[in-house]
């Protein structure tokens, strides 16, 4: 959902799984970024459409993902329990292990 | 890479996976991936859209466990009634058992094509992963039967035990990607306020 937040309107397969490889540094498959971003879809935290087919992709259209009004309003919401969450963790405070 | 693009987009269509899936894939191989990395990529998406259609469809996917039963039954019961083969317990030894055993793993390969043709077209939305469905069930009730029992186990007795399985594995595989229709339609769908 943030990667796609972050990327607008350039968000598709390539850049998104990209995107998460870069800030979590870890691989991740296209196959289970595609299921998760059906899943979302599925909650209507996101929508998608067919962009234009390039020679370069085989002729295959990019899928476009945006995140919806709901979806805005959940990444907020989940953001809020988190900081609720975080705070009074005195273990975790400071950077010491 | 075109060649197995093209491979990549036929498996694809007739699991109903995204096509753009495909092209993003492919981009990142123009852009300098590798082969391996390729079908790594595709290999993944193929087991992760089988088995989010299967754990999406419990219902279905018993069913076709059910229907797959009800027509190996139904061969069983035409085997018995009226092939007298039988494959022997023990690796052929003879020309005559030989000869038998090709038979009926021909005819169990034949018997197990249509048996995968019929589960995949009963469940056309969602065809390889119910015929994959049945694959497991009876690959785990043949080998869990097998090796329960006091057959023996070292090679090469196993390995003639395991023939018939991965003969009907191939079979069924082989019914349930001809009885698969390709989808156009990806299972990762648009949303409808896009459409």
């Amino acid at each position: 959902m943030l990667a796609v937040i972050r990327l607008g309107e350039g968000a598709y397969g390539v850049p998104i799984s990209r995107e998460i490889e870069q800030e979590t540094g870890r691989d991740v498959a296209f196959g289970t970024v595609y299921s998760t971003l059906e899943r979302l879809q599925k909650k209507g935290l996101l929508r998608s459409n067919l962009g234009d087919a390039t020679p370069e992709r085989g002729g295959r259209a990019k899928r476009y993902f945006r995140v919806t009004s709901t979806g805005l309003r959940t990444v907020r919401e989940t953001k809020q329990s988190l900081i609720r969450l975080w705070r009074g963790l005195r273990e975790l405070e400071g950077g010491a292990a | 890479m075109r060649s197995s693009h093209v491979i990549a987009v036929w498996l694809f269509e007739r699991l109903g996976l995204d096509g753009a899936l495909a092209g993003d894939l492919l981009e990142e191989c123009v852009r300098g991936r590798s082969t391996v990395w390729y079908w790594k990529q595709v290999m993944i998406a193929i087991w992760i859209g089988i088995w989010t259609q299967i754990f999406g469809h419990k219902v279905l996917a018993l069913r076709a466990v059910a229907t797959g039963c009800a027509v190996n039954a139904a061969w069983l019961f035409l085997w018995t009634k009226f092939l007298h083969l039988g494959l022997p317990v023990l690796p052929p030894d003879t020309k005559r058992l030989m000869i038998e055993s090709v038979a009926c793993l021909l005819i169990i390969l034949l018997t197990q094509t249509l048996t995968g043709w019929i589960v995949a077209r009963t469940h056309r939305a969602h065809a390889i992963p119910m015929v994959v469905v049945f694959v497991v069930w009876l690959v785990l009730w043949y080998v869990g039967g097998t090796l329960s029992g006091n057959e023996p186990r070292f090679l090469p007795h196993l390995a003639w035990y395991l023939t018939p399985i991965f003969t009907v594995v191939v079979g069924l595989l082989i019914g349930g990607i001809v009885g698969a229709h390709p989808k156009r339609q990806p299972s990762w769908p648009t949303s409808p306020a896009e459409v």
